[in-house]
């Protein structure tokens, strides 16, 4: 896993770690056919699938705190156990919705971090 | 008794004690309190015991405002008035609609929900709803699991169903049979007459179609003929005073509002069932629910909106009935699993003119789905913020009695937007947060462009016109629904509405129409 980080950009880690629980080992992060597969896990683990496909393609920046999803699973990253990076985020979505701190997009309203996420997939051109 | 207008030889003159205008949910309520009691009482109705079309022409109109569903259709002018098509939810008023709220111009009511409440406990007969339940009590009685809430801004609501009772059919022979009841059919009010200094009301004129005419005299006078006919039929009687009765301070027509509603469709559950679960219809005890969604008063005043609520509707899509019969199907011939096989089959059972349908679509039209992409639909109804500008007055046109003809100006705001933008907001984060369902805004309600409001649809509750207030410079009745500008005339229906709420009018019709006919009982003679 250090290795995967230094060898790739900050960003770029830090999707794998977003998707590092889906994945059956850290080493297939380095294939676009992994990462594929994990962002079909990652999907069905926000129960979302479509809109999340869609919105990896069509996100526009709306997000006001840009790096705070950075922030939140950089601190994460250090966990042995990489289901907390998705504790992180669920956790964070729930904060969202519960402050009503939304984002509409192309008519969804969704919770912020959910929309960050998806802006850190698309800079980091995970596509399907 | 019944007589009608038109076998009536030569002109004709009536004597009351009250003399009730228009047959309808509010006219037949307050007549049925005077069965049989000491006052002799008129009813009378523009309609036939059926539906007549010339009759229904009268209620054509000129609309210059907003497009809207055509006001011949949305009420009816015949004896049970528009009990004969409604469709049967009611639900009270919410306190908070009775209050005057800072956030909302012109709110506030004379009088305050309780004052109503011993009234709408009575309408549940009225309106054959059976027992009332409780908002405490409601999930335990109809075994609703947990909606996964936070409280402080939405709550569950329930409508009770009425079967829905027809005003007309129910309670025809029990006005038939008193004695001291007389009920006019086709009596086309034309005009109100009043003194010469316009403070009291001396008779009323009425007149058929084939020109048969009388007069009504009564010591007192309730006009209960709809949401626009009542403005319209102040104004149109204006021998005396040009601008019409009760009509000084031009407010006659004013705040006309409408429960506006919009259809939200595909919102993509995300919990199978979960939604459904709660939301849905029920039947306990001989009475049947429609369980949905409101507002709370706290988060209306922290978000400064008006009232809304929310339901949803389950026709077609994964969860529809035609779908989980083919579920049940796949998994009784080992095709397939069914990992909510006891749910789809209670909801195959339940929902079996679904599968008819899905069936005949399928088969008979050659479509190629069981149901349609739209799995789930949310219809939000908010209530409309009062508006001065939003007004009915009268047009150039003529009906067949030479009456002017209604000019309807239906007008919204951003505010009415805004209400229902917001619930749909919190309805996101809510389902987010419990991971039950997404919700999607049309761009018209995220962007409020130009043409926001042509999508807003009107539901034919006509409300208003005649507002509640405590002084003639706020509203045209008062706290007893009694004309500020004269002594004998008192009003019932929607028109008198100071604000519409969220909730379906009926319950609120009859409630106010029971609570004037006990004012009236105690007016000496």
């Amino acid at each position: 896993l250090a290795n995967t980080i230094r060898r790739r950009s900050l960003l770029r880690a830090t999707c794998a770690l977003v998707l590092m629980p889906c994945m059956a080992s850290a080493a297939d992060l380095t294939t676009e056919q992994s990462l594929s597969n994990a962002l079909r896990d990652l999907e069905a683990l926000l129960r979302w699938p479509q809109k999340t496909k869609e919105l990896v393609a069509r996100y526009r920046t709306h997000a006001t705190e840009p790096n705070r999803l950075l922030t939140q699973l950089r601190a994460s990253s250090s966990k042995p156990t990489s289901a907390l990076v998705v504790e992180h985020f669920l956790r964070m979505r729930a904060n969202d919705f519960e402050h009503d701190h939304l984002v509409v997009v192309d008519g969804w309203v969704i919770a912020r971090a959910e929309a960050e996420l998806c802006e850190l997939l698309s800079k980091a051109g995970i596509q399907r | 008794m019944i007589t009608d207008l038109r076998d009536l030889a030569g002109a004709t003159v009536f004597d009351a004690d009250i003399c009730i205008l228009g047959a309808g949910a509010a006219g037949i309520s307050i007549a049925m309190e005077f069965v049989n009691s000491s006052k002799r009482v008129l009813l009378l109705d523009g309609g036939g015991l059926t539906f007549e079309a010339d009759t229904q022409s009268l209620y054509e109109v000129e609309n210059v405002g907003m497009a809207r569903q055509p006001m011949i259709s949305s009420r009816l002018r015949m004896f049970g008035g528009t009990t004969n098509h409604w469709g049967g939810r009611c639900s009270p008023l919410d306190p908070i609609d009775f209050k005057e709220r800072s956030w909302i111009p012109y709110s506030g009511w004379p009088i305050e929900r309780t004052e109503l409440d011993p009234y709408y406990e009575r309408v549940h007969a009225i309106c054959d709803l059976g027992p009332a339940v409780s908002a405490n009590s409601l999930r335990e009685r109809l075994n609703i699991p947990d909606p996964m809430l936070d409280e402080t801004k939405l709550q569950l609501h329930h409508w009770m169903l009425s079967p829905p009772t027809r005003f007309g059919s129910k309670y025809l022979s029990d006005l038939k049979a008193a004695e001291n009841i007389t009920v006019v059919l086709h009596a086309n009010v034309t005009n109100l007459q009043t003194n010469a200094a316009g403070t009291h009301l001396e008779h009323a004129e009425a007149s058929t179609l084939e020109g048969k005419r009388a007069r009504f005299r009564a010591k007192r006078f309730v006009v209960c003929c709809g949401g626009i006919e009542n403005a319209r039929l102040l104004l149109v009687s204006n021998s005396v005073e040009s601008h019409g009765i009760g009509n000084r301070n031009g407010l006659v027509g004013r705040f006309f509002q409408e429960h506006l509603r919009s259809w939200q469709s595909a919102l993509p559950t995300i919990t199978p069932f979960a939604l459904k679960k709660v939301y849905n219809t029920y039947s306990a005890g001989g009475s049947n629910f429609l369980v949905g969604l409101r507002l709370t008063e706290g988060i209306q005043e922290a978000k400064r909106i008006a009232n809304c609520a929310a339901m949803t509707f389950f026709e077609g899509g994964e969860f529809s009935a035609g779908d989980a019969a083919m579920r049940v199907v796949r998994n009784a011939l080992g095709q397939q699993s069914d990992p909510h096989l006891g749910d789809d089959i209670w909801s195959a059972l339940s929902d079996l003119d679904e599968i008819i349908m899905s069936v005949r679509a399928r088969y008979l039209l050659g479509g190629t789905r069981w149901y349609s992409e739209d799995s789930t639909t949310l219809v939000i109804e908010t209530e409309q913020c009062p508006n001065p500008d939003s007004r009915i007055s009268l047009s150039t046109e003529r009906d067949a009695l030479g009456l002017a003809k209604s000019k309807i100006d239906w007008r919204l705001t951003d505010m009415d937007r805004e209400g229902t933008a917001m619930m749909m907001k919190l309805l996101a984060a809510q389902w987010g947060k419990s991971n039950q369902a997404r919700v999607r805004m049309p761009d018209w309600l995220v962007d409020g462009q130009n043409d926001w409001a042509k999508n807003f649809k009107d539901v034919g509750h006509h409300m208003g016109t005649t507002r509640m207030a405590n002084t003639p410079e706020r509203g045209v009745v008062d706290r007893n629904c009694k004309v500020h500008e004269v002594d004998n005339l008192f009003m019932g229906g929607t028109s008198i509405f100071a604000t519409s709420g969220h909730a379906n009018p009926t319950m609120t019709i009859v409630a106010l129409a029971l609570r004037l006919a006990d004012h009236l009982k105690g007016l000496s003679a």
